[in-house]
């Protein structure tokens, strides 16, 4: 009776959420269903009839979108910049907060110290970097080089990923490291093979959001890419507006174009930030 | 009726025949110009002949050149057609981005072979030896003779020029004669039938000048309406400190301003339309005139439900004006430049500057008029009945051309720098959002000229 | 702990994020504070002229105006983001059906390009034609019409409702990850104690999330101090700068108008600002523990 009564009250609270959880997220989406409806519009209904429906289904702007924007190359680009900027700053920025974390310091100062320091960078608007990072990228003679755009991207997202690593690796206790060092492992191993899994739920998510960050970062890419052949994808919607005009039918069509992949990706790696979960042999 | 087009200063007359494929076209160019000085002509015949291959950059203020500038493409690809040895890299990004860009480009030394710039980066880049001096191009090939001054003239740092205009920039208002009608009403060529006007279409719910003050640099013709207020004679005098910008002539104007804004001249949500809401609005018949420019011919055309109501004028008279009231806001576009390092490699230097001839020539001209842009040369060729009426927006544009009024010397906010410039346009769009008093409005610019000053 | 007290480990960790972090960040911050102390305009050598930028910028109606501004949004984002996307992740975190596809939804407004954000709020926002006036006239609520945005009050705040629309399934996703790293026997053992749902909350997983609060709200802050393009693009200031926020109003003085010294003087302040409220923050968190005698 008893259970059967909890068991009814579960699946009340569950329906309960359903509902709760679809109406947020309905409210949400408005200006997203919103960017849909535009999408089917031309320009001018775009400005002037905002609201209104359309008559029927027109998939001019996707087909304009598509045509303008080269998504092949562009994403060709994107995808080698990206990767070689993951690789990079996912291992260096994870080694150093491993050793901001985990390291006895002899001065504690310089502990809170350096993390404070790292975290400056949170601090500051990207357009305060962009003269002096051409500078810097010219005097490195690494303009029109991919390069150019991979360092400043680590560098821009050194402060993020330390907030985030040191944060999670500071509420994690210690005693599975302390055991593998007991056995004789050495650092590299205890960082890759043992920190890094069980903290794996935080590395995804840190990856999930440098990658977003690179995909859609625009100012540095605007100021450090020349050639129409590295350009990459979040230059694209640029292409739609000039001094005096802008097709918005295509800026809409072509950011749909753009954010789909992203959205498919999240969700892809929603999935592994779950199963982390009961992989983590934490205990408190 | 032959219509002869941008004949503000009758050339001498050359005959122009009208070439149809671009290869014969740029042939006429280079012995269409052998008349003048043999030196200049020498040389670019020299690395015309040869062939080695020549590549340059040419950098402009959108990302998308062919989609966005066709003019200049076009003229590109005809460039490059008759001279298959050389390259044109168009590069470009969106216009901000573009003079933010060209800015760096300056402090690191790169800037690119040929660029699109602003008016007032440009002198700064000259004054620091970074752009390349054109005045014995322009000497060789007596521009002087087929270019209004405002126009040759442009660029002018310490009495040497360093750039070119890209185009004429023609600013105006657009109107639609349907609505004038509709209402019996006049094209206002005073200011007060412009008031008319407005008690008029304000009464029957329509908008009377589009404007979208979002985009603040969107105050083309409003600016030249401040030039009916002896602008120009003050002006030189209030950037060197002598005299105030807040004076009772210009007040003049931003009251003038403050009476259309509280009889509803403008839209209720100007402040956060944008330039191109303003043009929808215009176009759907919301919005009886338009602030903008003869740039705007092709889309009003193509996108106008009755392209022959399409009107262009340049704005009204003030009876309380001061100096000549029959001005006309015909100048210099933003120059094109050449970089002081593109112009080190000779062969590179004579084929940008033969690019340059091809450019600034009748030909040149030509290739614009075909896209609706109108030239910064005064063409001397004439243009077919059917291409008037096929395209009545531009052709109105050039029947206030052929009003012959005065030019302005050069639009208002180009007389110092990009701080004073953006601070006429607020003080302009702070009267039209209602959040400055004509007073206020004034000081704002002042203020911009005081901080400009060092004080 | 003693297994990482030797200097090369330290280095070799440290190393390579120190050293792309100062070439990339700290010494273009060093760039832009000389600037600062300059009349540099963009292209002429500057003249150094001290402090009188910072003199100027406390003088300046249109940088205290984007200062107020900034400060609304900001205050709306820790009472409104930072609890709505508490509440989000709890929801999420319970593992049903369908629940990732959830998660990507509400993720999604921090990936559609800024333009479009500015375009489609100002539809709904717009005092003339927007989805939200137009709605009100409709229900014959005209009373009730504000002009949202482009007035003198109200777009700062409207500005925070979007800067929360878009970031609270972003702030949510670390809420997430945080919550995963609470082990389930402690809820386990909580339900066998026989608390409630709110005791559970109060007093497993609010301690447990101490982190992760501290995280979002650094995040929030510096991000408020932060918004750009939502500005930018939904009425870049207008009218006359009334609505600007700090970075607004630092791009368009530095690049707009190409007063390249003044412009770096308000980043440097605002750098500022920012540091200080998120290293008194964090002073106090880390104060707070070590009373408590928790997490260092």
């Amino acid at each position: 009776m008893d259970k059967k009564m909890k068991k009814q009250h579960k699946k009340r609270a569950r329906i309960l959420t359903y509902i709760g959880i679809t109406i947020f997220t309905f409210i949400m989406l408005i200006p997203f269903l919103f960017v849909l409806l535009l999408s089917t519009k031309n320009n001018s209904d775009i400005i002037i009839n905002p609201l209104s429906f359309p008559d029927k289904l027109n998939l001019t702007n996707y087909i304009n979108a598509f045509k303008t924007l080269n998504p092949l190359l562009l994403f060709k680009n994107t995808i080698v910049i990206m990767t070689v900027t993951m690789v990079i700053e996912m291992v260096i920025t994870f080694l150093s907060s491993v050793a901001l974390t985990r390291i006895p310091y002899k001065h504690p100062k310089l502990q809170a110290n350096l993390y404070s320091f790292l975290l400056v960078g949170l601090a500051v608007p990207i357009y305060v970097l962009l003269f002096p990072i051409y500078r810097i990228t010219i005097m490195l003679h690494l303009n029109g080089n991919f390069m150019s755009m991979v360092l400043p991207y680590i560098a821009t997202s050194i402060s993020f990923n330390t907030l985030l690593l040191t944060g999670f690796l500071r509420g994690f206790p210690t005693e599975v490291e302390e055991a593998a060092v007991i056995d004789g492992c050495s650092i590299w191993k205890v960082c890759f093979q043992v920190i890094a899994p069980i903290i794996k739920p935080v590395l995804i998510t840190v990856f999930v959001f440098n990658v977003i960050y690179v995909w859609n970062e625009f100012p540095l890419a605007v100021t450090l890419i020349s050639a129409h052949a590295k350009a990459t994808i979040s230059l694209g919607l640029s292409l739609f507006k000039s001094q005096y005009t802008i097709d918005y039918g295509g800026i809409i069509a072509g950011s749909i174009i753009i954010m789909t992949p992203q959205i498919i990706f999240f969700g892809f790696f929603q999935k592994y930030i779950v199963e982390g979960m009961t992989a983590g042999a934490v205990k408190g | 009726m032959k219509k002869k087009v941008l004949s503000v200063i009758l050339c001498l007359v050359m005959t122009v025949t009208m070439l149809t494929g671009c290869g014969s076209s740029s042939d006429t160019s280079k012995n269409g110009t052998s008349e003048e000085t043999t030196g200049g002509t020498a040389t670019t015949e020299k690395t015309t002949d040869s062939d080695a291959p020549v590549e340059f950059d040419l950098s402009m203020h959108v990302a998308n050149v062919e989609e966005q500038e066709p003019a200049i493409y076009a003229i590109c690809q005809a460039y490059m057609e008759a001279h298959p040895n050389v390259t044109i890299n168009l590069t470009g990004e969106e216009t901000t981005e573009h003079y933010n860009k060209m800015k760096m480009n300056a402090q690191a030394d790169t800037l690119p072979d040929v660029f699109f710039n602003l008016l007032a980066s440009d002198k700064d880049m000259a004054s620091q030896g970074l752009l390349y001096c054109l005045d014995d191009f322009i000497a060789d090939n007596n521009l002087t003779s087929i270019m209004n001054d405002n126009m040759v003239n442009a660029v002018d740092v310490d009495g040497r020029i360093y750039g070119l205009p890209y185009q004429a920039l023609v600013t105006g208002f657009w109107y639609n004669k349907d609505l004038f009608d509709q209402y019996n009403l006049e094209v206002p060529s005073t200011y007060d039938d412009l008031v008319n006007c407005t008690k008029v279409f304000s009464e029957n719910g329509i908008i009377t000048i589009a404007q979208g003050a979002q985009d603040a640099y969107s105050v083309w013709a409003l600016m030249a309406e401040l030039c009916h207020f002896g602008y120009f004679d003050k002006i030189d005098g209030i950037l060197a400190g002598n005299e105030s910008f807040n004076n009772d002539d210009f007040r003049k104007f931003y009251d003038s301003l403050g009476e259309l804004r509280d009889l509803g001249a403008f839209p209720g949500n100007v402040a956060t339309s944008t330039y191109y809401d303003a043009k929808e609005m215009f176009c759907s018949g919301k919005a009886a005139m338009f602030d903008s420019g003869s740039w705007e011919s092709k889309y009003l055309e193509e996108n106008f439900s009755n392209p022959n109501a399409i009107g262009f004028t340049w704005g009204v008279s003030f009876d309380n004006g001061v100096g000549n009231q029959q001005i006309c806001s015909n100048y210099a576009h933003a120059p094109l430049a050449i970089s002081a390092k593109a112009a080190e490699d000779p062969a590179k230097l004579a084929v940008i500057l033969d690019f340059f001839k091809f450019y600034y020539s009748d030909d040149g001209a030509k290739i614009m008029i075909d896209n609706l842009v109108t030239p910064p040369t005064n063409y001397s060729g004439t243009i077919d009945d059917s291409f008037v009426s096929e395209h009545p927006a531009f052709a109105s544009v050039i029947d206030q051309i052929n009003l012959g009024y005065k030019g302005i010397k050069t639009q208002a906010d180009n007389v110092s720098t990009e701080a004073f410039g953006n601070a006429l346009y607020d003080s302009i769009y702070g009267v039209i959002n209602g959040v400055c008093t004509s007073d206020e409005a004034m000081n704002t610019v002042q203020a911009a000229v005081d901080d400009d000053l060092g004080k | 702990m003693h297994w990482f007290n030797r200097k090369r480990n330290f280095i070799a960790m440290l190393g390579p994020t120190i050293l792309i972090y100062c070439l990339y960040i700290v010494i273009p911050l060093f760039v832009a504070v000389y600037y600062s102390l300059t009349n540099f305009k963009g292209i002429v050598t500057p003249e150094f002229i001290g402090i009188k930028n910072y003199i100027k910028m406390f003088g300046d109606r249109y940088f205290l105006v984007s200062v107020k501004n900034t400060a609304i949004v900001l205050l709306m984002s820790i009472l409104v983001l930072l609890p709505a996307s508490l509440i989000l992740a709890l929801v999420l975190n319970r593992s049903f059906k369908g629940s990732n596809v959830y998660k990507a939804l509400n993720f999604l407004p921090n990936i559609i390009a800024p333009i479009v954000v500015g375009l489609i709020w100002g539809y709904i926002f717009d005092p003339e034609m927007g989805l939200i006036n137009s709605a009100l006239d409709l229900m014959g609520r005209v009373a009730w019409k504000q002009t949202w945005i482009g007035g003198l009050v109200l777009t700062p705040y409207c500005v925070g409702v979007i800067y929360s629309w878009q970031n609270v399934g972003y702030i949510a996703t670390i809420f997430l990850a945080g919550l995963k790293t609470i082990p389930n026997e402690l809820f386990e053992s909580c339900q066998i104690d026989g608390a409630n749902g709110w005791q559970t909350f109060r007093y497993i997983t609010v301690p447990m999330l101490k982190e992760t609060f501290a995280i979002n709200i650094i995040l929030i802050i510096t991000g408020c101090f932060k918004i750009f393009e939502l500005v930018y693009q939904l009425t870049n200031g207008s009218p006359n700068h009334m609505s600007e926020v700090m970075t607004t109003y630092m791009y368009n003085t530095t690049f707009i108008s190409s007063r390249y010294g003044y412009g770096m003087s308000i980043a440097v302040f605002s750098c500022i600002v920012t540091m200080s409220f998120t290293l008194i923050y964090l002073f106090i968190l880390r104060r707070k523990n070590d009373e408590a005698g928790g997490l260092k």
